[in-house]
């Protein structure tokens, strides 16, 4: 019961922070990047619901197109991530031999590489940027969802349809596609939804150093790296753009797990247990 | 137990093959030439060829390569290119203050994920369970700079406990350089935490399943006392294993926690060493990150035979 609680305030933040960035898209209260300086500093009110910046932009607009960003990087890092590694995945339990071999040692390499520094290396070499911090991120995602996909797959593949699909005749790839695939992809999509949380928490994180988006594209990270630098006089700042990460990160995670025991009952039990 | 460890040992030595080589073709192959990259497009080309001499670019890639990794087995790494020192005396340095402040989270982090997750699984669904893995959700879900500034927030700008960020060096005494690391350290525990509770619990809960946990309890063993010792170190072998993995997490972590708290470690070099283009520290420097953290698991791996006898056999 609760758990389909916390899946309905996980769907509820997410469905928040998509409405959020859509709606930026063609409105926002005021403009996200314009410099009032007379307006610096403005506490809440009427005008500015969560008051103003240093430069006097209104902070609920940035949020808003903040979560454009948020939510660009972590659809596109996702969807070419998952693309390649689940790709990778179904070869290689299809194929088994040095195709999976390869794909398992990369994978093994990967850990040793977690997205910072990798995004770290990727800058150093082209320099900062939001087209790089993505491709940092759909790296990083491919050998999870090839590890993720070609276990999943070899389980499908051992199961007795599969030998009667042989026996009918039917070639690798169709089986991969028409029972294999199929019969994954409900673990996919948790892993998406997970992944994606993941992606925001990174974003964040680059562009708060400095090596992901960049001025004037607003991004909650860098709201935070400019925040630190106003702390004494209006600590607040630093307040809204971390529990716009919290909220949507939150509530990513929460319907990846009640996706997951929507999607697999079997598996649900156990993470329950 | 020598196959096991012989494969682990091949294991390892690939893995810090494959980490060089991703490095050396990211850094130095696919952006197009070095030297090009360190001064900027629109140096001279007198300047970009000199560099390009210096650094010994006009030779072929493959033997560039194994010249670093022989350089670095005798322990050298060149001169950091803004700074003109030896980039080995540069790292010496940072490592003093980034090494701690990852083991100490790591630490932290266990103590806090082990404590919570028995506690989580002793009381399966009840209130204090649901607490414990709310509380873990939250963790989750929050960036270890953003809760950094937080606690500076709440301890240096409102109570005006500590500073705010800096790091007096260890020379400064034991008592300030521990002070100076207390948020930091804090800031990236409570995530690592909540990742690790997860794990801590729910392989308490798998292993409080076991046959043997009844058997112990219908002899009358007591309940701390069956967790003590029958549960908690059959759990652990799962824990050990995402400890190990969580580790690269840490390090990481720390990279970011450093620029957030302004501690002169290795994340502030590297980013320092970014925006200067200095891509002889970078090239090093995320190398070694790299292999503390295989060196890390590596050692996990070891541990896990020591812990799990089954291990050893089954190889």
């Amino acid at each position: 019961m609760w758990r389909h609680r916390a899946f309905m305030v996980g769907t509820g933040l997410s469905g928040l922070m998509a409405g959020a960035a859509l709606l930026s898209l063609f409105w926002t209260p005021h403009s996200p990047t314009q410099i009032v300086v007379r307006a610096r500093f403005k506490p809440p009110s009427w005008e500015h619901w969560l008051g103003t910046d240093q430069f006097g932009r209104d902070i609920l607009s940035m949020l808003m197109a903040g979560a454009q960003t948020s939510i660009l990087v972590g659809l596109i890092a996702v969807s070419l991530g998952l693309g390649l590694g689940v790709a990778l995945g179904l070869l290689a339990a299809a194929r088994r031999g040095w195709i999976e071999e390869a794909v398992m040692r990369l994978n093994d390499l990967t850990f040793a590489f977690p997205v910072v520094l990798l995004a770290i290396l990727i800058t150093a070499g082209w320099g900062p940027g939001i087209s790089n911090a993505i491709l940092a991120l759909a790296i990083i995602n491919v050998p999870i969802f090839a590890r993720l996909s070609r276990g999943a797959a070899l389980t499908i593949w051992a199961r007795e349809f599969v030998l009667a699909a042989r026996a009918a005749g039917k070639g690798p790839v169709r089986i991969t596609a028409e029972h294999v695939l199929p019969n994954i992809a409900n673990v996919i999509v948790v892993q998406a939804t997970i992944s994606f949380a993941i992606a925001i928490l990174a974003e964040a994180a680059l562009s708060y150093l400095g090596v992901g988006s960049q001025p004037p594209d607003p991004s909650w990270g860098r709201m935070l790296a400019e925040s630190q630098n106003h702390l004494f006089r209006s600590p607040v700042l630093a307040l809204w753009p971390g529990m716009a990460i919290v909220l949507s990160v939150l509530g990513l995670n929460l319907m990846g797990d009640g996706l997951r025991d929507l999607l697999d009952p079997r598996l649900g039990r156990r993470g329950r247990a | 137990m020598a196959t096991y460890l012989i494969r682990r040992l091949i294991s390892f030595c690939l893995t810090l093959v494959g980490a060089s080589v991703l490095i050396f073709v990211m850094l130095e192959i696919l952006p197009g030439d070095p030297a090009l990259t360190m001064l900027g497009v629109d140096a001279p080309e007198s300047a970009v060829a000199a560099l390009r001499a210096d650094l010994g670019l006009d030779r072929p890639a493959p033997e560039r390569y194994l010249d670093w990794i022989a350089g670095l087995a005798r322990g050298e790494m060149g001169l950091s290119f803004t700074y003109q020192v030896p980039v080995a005396e540069l790292f010496a340095e940072r490592l003093e203050l980034t090494v701690p402040l990852a083991f100490a989270a790591m630490a932290l982090a266990s103590l806090l994920a082990i404590g919570a997750g028995l506690y989580a699984a002793s009381r399966h669904n009840r209130a204090g369970d649901w607490g414990v893995m709310t509380a873990s959700q939250l963790g989750l879900a929050i960036p270890n700079f953003w809760l950094g500034i937080l606690l500076i927030v709440l301890f240096a700008l409102v109570l005006g406990w500590t500073k705010a960020g800096g790091f007096p060096g260890w020379e400064a005494g034991i008592g300030p350089a521990l002070g100076a690391l207390v948020l930091p350290v804090v800031a990236l525990a409570i995530t690592l935490a909540s990742i690790l509770t997860r794990v801590v619990r729910s392989a308490t809960l798998e292993v409080l399943r076991e046959d043997f946990v009844r058997t112990a309890r219908a002899k009358g063993l007591g309940r701390g006392r069956t967790l003590r010792r029958h549960v908690l170190r059959n759990a652990m072998i799962p824990v050990v294993t995402v400890m190990g993995l969580l580790f690269a997490d840490a390090m990481a972590g720390t990279i970011v926690i450093e620029n957030v708290f302004s501690l002169p470690g290795m994340g502030k070099l590297i980013f320092g060493a970014i925006s200067n283009r200095d891509l002889i520290v970078v090239k090093n420097a995320v190398l070694l990150l790299a292999a503390l953290v295989i060196v890390v698991n590596f050692a996990v791996d070891l541990l896990y035979a020591l812990i799990d006898p089954r291990v050893r056999i089954r190889d």
